[in-house]
């Protein structure tokens, strides 16, 4: 080619904003009509790429589809068990186009540890387009008004490869000249606590202009900001001499003020953050809080493994955009996915984009575009449709809010997913005699996610040795920690105990059977199930939360 | 303070007409906000520079003057270059404005009561002037000032650069033009021999020339604005009053020694002299002022207007493509130009050739999203552009790829009437440089001069197609044929050149069966498989109605019978695809002559290949015929009564058939042979008509052979299913009776027997006279037999029954006069029932 594109970090200093802005964010103009456009026509090259590898033969079972309709009509609903065989092994002839990297992350955890996503040239480079407009819609507080300097010191608290997080540096990198707090070179030699406990005395000693991390992450450290500060109340005159003049200020004048109005020194104090980008799992719940705390409200963006990075929050923060060329979205409605979670030979339907309704929740499923090798996917993660347009910040699209993942699934701060196989091979490992449990995802008094599980012990055993709450949560924990890794990350970096038991009257969950004709769902049961098992237990059978 | 009065007026001098000149081509721009501060701050420099230098020179009206308005230009230029910078990063508010505006008017006002600096006192040593004043500690107050509406300068260019995310480099000519400025300011302060230098004046032009920059980069103005006539004028008084004052002690001289005769004529002289200097010097600046600044522009406009000429000389559409290549080569350098022409057969742009023999054939679909953006945008768009818009993000890679190879570096629609006709693709420019906006207004240009072109070749290319077209195929008509085989037997020069004449068999009943639109998608259809077969090897025409030609030269006898049977073979290929089985029965008759073998000249060719034509239709049609000088081809006329003669055993061939088959059939098609006859007689139809309407009875239900005997027989009432099947029969019976030959006359008779006079029958639904009148007789007569005979599912209606059965459908199912002309026969006896 002959003139060599401009550096995202050469248009900030030598293109006009407006440019820059339409280069990297003009999808957020498209009409409805115009990004299932550009949806229906990546779907169809595709469907032409996918039908002639070897997967997407077996996937569409030797006849590629002709059209959108056809596609949806004939192709089935996938999950990782249809493509295990070959992307574990890594069957490079199998796949549609060939990996530059493979991605990795937690199947269920303990049994199957990971499961594995390629990701070929195109799809990378639709990856960086797409994460340096989120970065600049992280930058910016109004439509095309952005504040991003032509370099950034960048505190970086995210999984480093092979993550799907630890793409985000190397894919900005060579667009923009960013500083990373820990260097990446030095992430890859580290532990993911010793990365943050790193990352943040630098960031402390030099000062930064974004923070990249996730959500449960950056509200620890907001929550112990001053002990991170005070570097765990071992303050060291020798440690000043690693801060720059202006952080030395800085932290001078934090704590005089703090020193003054009583008050503990937040990190708005320290920092001037140009943008705070969090990704992971009830970030929903932390950002009031973290806007307060950093003096700018964190922008989330959204994607995974397999999906690559799909949405982005805008300006406004109040809600997920799609990127039209990351994947083909469909939605199942809730109660389709419940009805099929019920009888697995139904098919739940799907709707596009243009198709959906607002306050709606609904799982997603995608296409991964050029190349990608998942089709008609289930990721298992649940949206809100919020919106199907936004008059207020000129968005002709629908807008979402990340809810979970599925019921099947327990996400404790996007660190672990837990699953029924999952805690039923703990409780037969601890060789707890336990005669029945279910588990539920609930939420502390600082909104911190935990797993709440509910256990009948057997009624000879609760007869014969100590059984209480805490000696099964020490036992167990012991056990979970010993069968998923990442649930031991969660103690050590978050400092949030994720397991709850409570202990049940031996009979109620039979008792419950019995009365509503059905056995409680064993991960995440609705919340009014759980209401009506806990009034059955300590009510017995008399009134209270009679339903059909 | 030292003078120097040489440099010191020097360098004001040249400083002042900088900053002049500078604001003379401000006054021809489109003004704005930021334009006007500029001006002002220039109308400050010049108040700077040019006070100095009339102070210098200490002229009228004092140097207490002129020192007052130089001081006053310095003091303003902090707060004009506040508000300059502020309009330049489009920043708002105006409580600082104001405050400095204050700020500078009370400077000015103690400036103009001394309190600063006492007036400046001029002295003369050795002949040269000193300038002295004495500066009072008040002084430090607008230094003081000065540097603080400096730092408010500077926090405005950062916040633009920080929050409005204005480019860092749009700021470099700014900070550069300021750099200078307080370099000088700073050496002058340290080196007390530079101060003797009016060097804060010349800093004051170089800072002005810096903004002026800096404004031309943001497109605020162009630069070729330097180059109007409102400068040249500028600059020519500038230069003649110059030379009239520099020159005044030598006028002066020589009117006192050499041409002391002419002295009284000196006012003239000298004004004759200054006109001509006046017209020649503003010439030659406005040729300078062009060739430095709007050369390209001029050339640019040159080379337009040639290519205009060039391409509306013409109506040649690959002449104007080549031309317009090689506008686009020549002017902006670039390696590859492509034209492509949209197509509407298949939706594309194909890239055009003009007339290279070799190019890269490429094309581009309708829905591209490059095509679509030039539709919806309607103007060109640099491909890397292109490349950060939305539309981008549903290219495919296979797109992306075509483009990346192509190295595309601008694509520009052709427009005409509110249609994309076109795109240019040009790659990227031989120096690797991006498109200028002037150049890519120049392209813009060129394409409209070449839209129009293309418009015109387009209008004449149509009409002269509409005089050689038929309209309906596309294909060449006769006139365009003819004209084509007496230049191809001129340039044969004894070379074969075959002819093939096509007539499709029985396209008149196809007509009649289908309609005519069906028959027409059928001619179309058969002119695109011509087209297939035969490609650029020869010359199509429709030749007639049904009639279609082909001149192949080159081509001996039997390649072209070759090429006349694959024809036919794909004709059958294609009709069995249609989804009505009925259609099987076009086909068509093929003649075929050759020169020099058969024929001497393109009359003869033509005539003896329709010789051949007549000879296939006359051995039994669907055939193709070689036209040889034996016996074979002469035609045989032969009169219906041979006709009769000769097909008659194939008539009661096939009724026996029937009869085997079903034997009421048979006996109904007898009785409804003699009934239409003795009808048909009764009303006054000749004796051929008579004996053609006889034919049409004995086999207007010969279809019935191939109708399942189940259905034929059935005892019960026929279900929908088993009706339609039935009323197929009519069809079969045209598919048999169109194999024998010349008896292709009955043929309406039978189609139409089920017909009904309110249009309410079938196959056609054809209503009244519009059915043919032998049809109408064979109606009547089917309707009455099959309702007095005896059937399997039902018993003979009595005679009156059926009678008064016609007689109630007269004017719905039956022609009224008909219908009463056959019951009054049956009544009076002249019609004799027949039984079975």
């Amino acid at each position: 080619m002959g003139v060599s594109p401009l550096r995202f970090r050469d248009k900030l200093s030598k293109m006009e904003p407006e440019e820059i802005w339409k280069q990297y964010c003009s999808f957020l103009d498209l009409s409805m009509e115009q990004y299932m456009g550009i949806q229906f026509r990546l779907l169809e090259e595709q469907i032409q790429l996918f039908g002639r590898s070897g997967l997407g033969q077996r996937i569409f079972r030797g006849k590629i589809p002709a059209s959108v309709d056809e596609f949806r009509q004939t192709v089935p609903l996938t999950t990782y068990d249809d493509y295990a065989d070959v992307l574990l092994q890594k069957r490079v002839e199998m796949l549609p186009s060939e990996p530059m990297v493979w991605l990795e992350t937690t199947w269920e955890s303990g049994s199957r540890p990971v499961k594995v996503a390629p990701y070929c040239k195109e799809m990378l480079g639709v990856y960086q387009n797409n994460i340096l407009a989120a970065m600049l819609l992280a930058a910016s507080r109004q439509r095309g008004k952005f504040t991003l300097k032509p370099s950034a010191r960048t505190l970086y608290c995210l999984a480093p490869l092979p993550y799907a997080t630890g793409l985000f540096p190397l894919l900005i990198e060579p667009e923009y000249d960013m500083q990373f707090f820990p260097p990446l070179n030095d992430v890859a030699r580290m532990s993911f606590s010793e990365q943050n406990k790193v990352g943040f005395k630098l960031a402390a000693q030099r000062g930064i202009d974004m923070f990249f991390g996730m959500s449960s992450i950056i509200y620890t450290i907001t929550k112990n900001f001053n002990d991170f500060i005070s570097g765990g109340g071992k303050f060291k005159l020798r440690n000043l001499i690693h801060f720059t003049p202006t952080m030395l200020y800085r932290l001078a004048m934090a704590k005089y003020r703090s020193a003054r109005d009583g008050t503990p020194i937040r990190p708005a104090d320290l920092f001037d953050l140009q943008a705070l980008v969090c990704v992971g799992t009830d970030t929903e719940l932390f950002k009031d809080e973290l806007e307060k705390a950093w003096g700018c409200r964190p922008l989330e963006i959204h994607g995974g493994t397999e999906p690559t990075c799909i949405g982005t929050e805008t300006w406004s923060r109040n809600g997920l955009v799609f990127f039209p060329d990351a994947c083909f979205y469909e939605f199942i409605p809730e109660q389709e996915m419940l009805r099929g979670m019920d009888d697995s030979t139904y098919v739940p339907k799907t709707y596009l984009m243009n198709e959906l309704t607002a306050g709606q929740n609904y799982e997603l499923v995608i296409t991964v575009f050029k190349g990608g090798a998942f089709v008609r996917y289930r990721v298992g993660d649940m949206y809100r449709c919020l919106r199907l347009r936004n008059e207020r910040d000129g968005l002709d699209m629908p807008q979402f809010e990340y809810i979970d993942r599925i019921p099947s699934v327990i996400d404790i701060a996007g660190f672990t997913r837990i699953t029924e196989n999952a805690v039923r091979r703990v409780i037969e490992m601890s060789r707890l005699e336990v005669h029945d449990w279910f588990a539920f995802k609930e939420y502390d008094g600082e909104n911190r996610s935990f797993m709440h599980l509910y256990v009948e012990m057997d009624e000879h055993a609760a007869a014969t040795y100590p059984v209480t709450e805490r000696i099964l949560r020490e036992h167990m924990g012991i056990y979970f920690r010993h069968y998923d890794h990442d649930y031991e990350d969660l103690k050590r970096l978050l400092g949030v105990d994720p397991m709850q038991i409570t202990l049940l009257t031996t009979g109620t969950m039979a008792r419950y059977a019995d009365k509503y004709g059905r056995p409680i769902r064993k991960i995440n049961p609705s919340t009014q199930d759980v209401v009506d098992l806990l009034y059955l237990q300590r009510a017995g059978d008399a009134g209270g939360g009679e339903r059909k | 303070m030292t003078m120097n009065p040489h440099i010191f007026s020097l360098i004001p001098a040249v400083a002042l007409l900088c900053n002049l000149f500078l604001f003379m081509t401000l006054l021809t721009a489109r003004k704005n906000q930021t334009i006007y501060s500029f001006m002002m701050m220039l109308g400050a420099f010049m108040m700077w520079t040019g006070g100095s230098l009339m102070l210098r020179l200490q002229m009228y009206p004092s140097p207490n003057f002129w020192w007052e308005v130089s001081v006053s230009g310095i003091i303003l230029v902090p707060w004009l270059y506040y508000l300059m910078a502020g309009h330049y990063v489009g920043e708002r508010g105006w409580v600082m404005k104001c405050v400095w505006g204050a700020a500078t008017i009370l400077m000015l006002i103690m400036n103009h009561n001394d309190m600063y600096m006492s007036r400046p006192v001029i002295t003369v040593e050795a002949g040269r002037p000193n300038l002295s004043y004495i500066t009072h500690p008040l002084a430090a107050v607008p230094i003081l000032i000065a540097v603080l509406i400096f730092i408010s300068v500077w926090r405005i260019m950062l916040r633009g650069l920080r929050k409005q995310g204005v480019p860092s480099v749009h700021f470099t000519p700014f900070l550069i033009g300021v750099l200078v400025m307080f370099i000088v300011i700073v050496l002058q302060s340290v080196a007390p021999v530079l101060n003797t230098l009016p060097l804060d004046t010349a800093a004051c032009a170089i800072n002005a020339i810096c903004i002026y920059y800096a404004f031309c980069k943001k497109r605020i103005f162009a630069l070729s604005q330097i180059a109007s006539k409102g400068a040249a004028y500028f600059m020519t008084i500038l230069v003649v009053c110059s030379v009239l004052v520099g020159a005044n002690s030598a006028i002066r001289f020589l009117f006192d020694t050499i041409l002391q005769d002419y002295v009284e004529y000196e006012m003239i002289i000298v004004a004759v002299l200054c006109t001509m200097l006046a017209i020649l010097v503003f010439n030659v600046l406005n040729l300078l002022l062009s060739k430095v600044f709007v050369r390209d522009q001029i050339e640019r406009e040159d080379r337009l207007r040639r290519f205009s000429t060039a391409v509306n000389r013409t109506l040649q559409l690959d002449q104007i493509i080549d031309t317009y290549v090689d506008l686009l080569h020549e002017a902006v350098h670039v390696e590859h130009a492509y034209v492509c022409l949209y197509h509407r057969e298949d939706q594309c742009y194909w890239s055009e050739a003009g007339s290279a023999p070799i190019h890269r054939k490429m094309s581009l679909r309708e829905d591209n999203p490059l095509i679509l953006w030039l539709r919806e945008h309607e103007s060109s768009i640099s491909y890397s552009e292109f490349r950060h818009s939305s539309y981008f993000k549903s290219m495919w890679e296979t797109e992306k790829r075509a483009l990346a190879e192509l190295n595309i570096g601008l694509i520009l629609p052709i427009r005409c009437d509110e249609q994309m006709v076109g795109i240019t693709l040009l790659s990227e420019k031989n120096d690797r440089k991006p498109y200028s906006f002037d150049e890519t207004m120049f392209l813009e240009s060129a394409v409209s001069i070449v839209s129009i072109a293309m418009q015109n070749a387009n209008l004449y290319e149509t009409i002269q197609r509409d005089a050689q077209c038929d309209a309906l195929t596309g294909l060449y008509n006769r006139r365009y044929f003819n004209n084509k085989m007496e230049v191809a037997f001129q340039q044969a020069s004894g070379h074969s050149i075959s002819v093939i004449l096509f007539n499709l068999d029985n396209f008149r009943l196809y007509n009649e069966l289908y309609g005519s639109g069906k028959g027409d998608e059928m001619l179309i259809t058969f002119s695109r498989i011509l087209e297939s077969e035969i490609g650029s090897k020869g010359t199509i025409a429709r030749y007639g109605g049904k009639e279609f030609a082909i001149l192949l030269p080159f081509f001996d006898s039997t390649a072209a019978r070759e090429i006349a049977e694959r024809i036919g073979r794909r004709l059958q290929e294609d009709i069995r695809r249609e989804e009505e089985s009925t259609r099987h029965f076009l086909t068509f008759s093929a003649g075929i002559c050759n020169y020099p073998t058969a024929a001497a000249n393109p009359d003869q060719l033509l005539s003896y290949a329709n010789l051949a034509v007549f000879s296939a239709k006359q051995h039994g049609k669907n055939r193709i015929m070689v036209y040889t000088r034996s016996a074979d081809n002469e035609p045989q006329q032969m009169d219906k009564a041979t006709i009769v003669e000769e097909y008659s055993s194939t008539i009661y061939a096939l009724t026996a058939a029937i009869d085997a088959k079903d034997h009421y059939t048979f006996n109904h098609s007898n009785c409804v042979a003699q009934y239409a006859a003795s009808l048909a007689e009764a009303y006054g139809l000749n004796g051929d008509h008579v004996e053609i309407i006889r034919q049409a009875g004995l086999l207007h239900d010969i279809g019935k052979i191939g109708i399942p005997d189940s259905i034929l027989t059935k005892a019960g009432k026929l279900t929908d299913e088993e009706f339609a099947i039935m009323r197929q029969h009519v069809e079969r019976s045209i598919e048999m009776i169109r194999h024998l030959p010349s008896l292709d006359y009955v043929i309406p008779a039978v189609l139409g027997h089920h017909e009904r006079w309110d249009g309410k029958g079938y196959p056609r639904g054809i209503a009244g006279e519009a059915i043919p009148i032998g049809a109408r007789c064979l109606c009547i007569v089917d309707s009455f037999d099959a309702m007095v005979s005896r059937r399997s599912y039902k018993h003979a209606m009595p005679v009156e029954d059926a009678l008064n059965e016609i007689r109630r459908n007269l004017g719905r199912q039956f022609d009224p006069e008909l219908g009463f002309l056959f019951i009054s026969m049956v009544e009076e006896g002249k019609i004799k029932l027949l039984n079975y």
